[in-house]
């Protein structure tokens, strides 16, 4: 009988450490799992061409969508000239809406200090599926100097929807002609 | 997505095969040393301590290292395993718990272990044990059931095979 009961609580003794020591050690193994680790995949709100694209010289988009550049947005003088597919932003994600935001980079005259002076304004505007305008005041204001726009609010891009960005640029009457000018402009994305 | 074993995991599985063992040995005391459920809860004790301080040490010590030092701890730990059989069958002369104890015990440890290993293996090379195991598994099934249908047969042959 004593032997008996001597064995249980050896076992006893045995089985609480055994579930100790598995535990601990479980749980070592766990958290060198789950460390962080970092993957890529696809952006989920893209560049993807507009109507306007070619004629604006929209290149670099199609590689990762992630970023394009505009090498042929033309300014006229006293006339408004209006890109009104210049790029499209499309929500890839079929499930979610993400938000989207303009904000200023850098500005850079390409040919002297006086090349603000010969512009009155290069706008974007962010315009929706259904055609309702969401981001309207993102306007640099030409003059002695470049007057950049503040960073916008954030506007949500329902699911699977493709909205557009109209480039819209007016050159003071009586501009030079060949002046250029250099503006880079982020879309922060909100995932 | 799935998350892939890292090579910590044979050392986590050594220390699963000693704590077993350890539990198997109290069982069946009648058969082994006393000491013998204890060295091998501290056995496992020292595969936690192994663990801990590969994690503490992840950065310097690199994948071949890790996978080798852990694979060694599984190693020792499936080698207790098949010494504790060799100890029942020449030792105690106990052949048919030596017969259960390898069938029941040391082929599961053994197979399990190779399985996970091979498994391991195919994140770096392309060698898939498990469509191995399973040719291997529908053999030893056929002949299970042939040997179950008609166990007087397996004898008979046997027989045969002794007088030629």
């Amino acid at each position: 009988m004593s032997r008996v009961f001597s064995k249980s609580v050896k076992m006893l003794i045995l089985t609480l450490a055994s579930i100790l020591v598995v535990s601990v050690s479980a749980a070592t193994y766990y958290s060198l799992v789950m460390d962080p680790h970092v993957g890529i995949e696809g952006a989920l709100i893209q560049f993807v061409a507009g109507d306007d694209s070619t004629n604006a010289g929209a290149t670099g988009y199609s590689t990762d969508g992630t970023w394009v550049k505009f090498t042929s947005i033309k300014a006229y003088p006293n006339a408004t000239l209006t890109y009104e597919e210049a790029i499209n932003v499309s929500n890839t994600d079929s499930s979610n809406p993400h938000s989207v935001r303009f904000r200023p980079g850098s500005i850079t005259n390409l040919n002297g200090s006086a090349t603000s002076a010969n512009f009155t304004k290069i706008a974007f505007v962010l315009i929706a599926q259904n055609g309702t305008v969401a981001i309207s005041n993102f306007n640099y204001t030409g003059g002695g100097s470049w007057t950049p726009p503040s960073t916008t609010s954030y506007v949500p891009i329902p699911q699977s929807e493709e909205w557009t960005i109209r480039i819209e640029t007016t050159a003071t009457s009586g501009a030079m002609a060949d002046v250029m000018v250099e503006i880079d402009i982020y879309i922060d994305v909100e995932e | 997505m799935t998350l892939s074993l890292l090579p910590e995991f044979f050392a986590f599985l050594g220390v699963d095969v000693f704590v077993a063992m350890s539990l198997l040995s109290c069982l069946l005391d009648d058969h082994f040393p006393k000491t013998l459920p204890y060295i091998f809860q501290a056995a496992a004790i020292g595969g936690y301590v192994h663990i801990l301080i590969s994690k503490e040490f992840l950065a310097l010590f690199g994948d071949y290292m890790r996978f080798w030092y852990c694979v060694l701890y599984l190693a020792v730990a499936l080698a207790n395993v098949i010494a504790m059989n060799i100890y029942l069958a020449l030792i105690k002369k106990q052949w048919v718990a030596a017969k259960v104890f390898s069938g029941a015990v040391v082929f599961p440890a053994v197979f399990v272990s190779a399985f996970f290993i091979s498994n391991y293996a195919t994140q770096f090379a392309e060698f898939n044990f498990f469509q191995l195991a399973m040719i291997v598994s529908a053999l030893v099934l056929g002949l299970s059931v042939a040997v179950l249908v008609s166990p007087k047969f397996l004898k008979k042959q046997w027989k045969k095979e002794v007088r030629r």
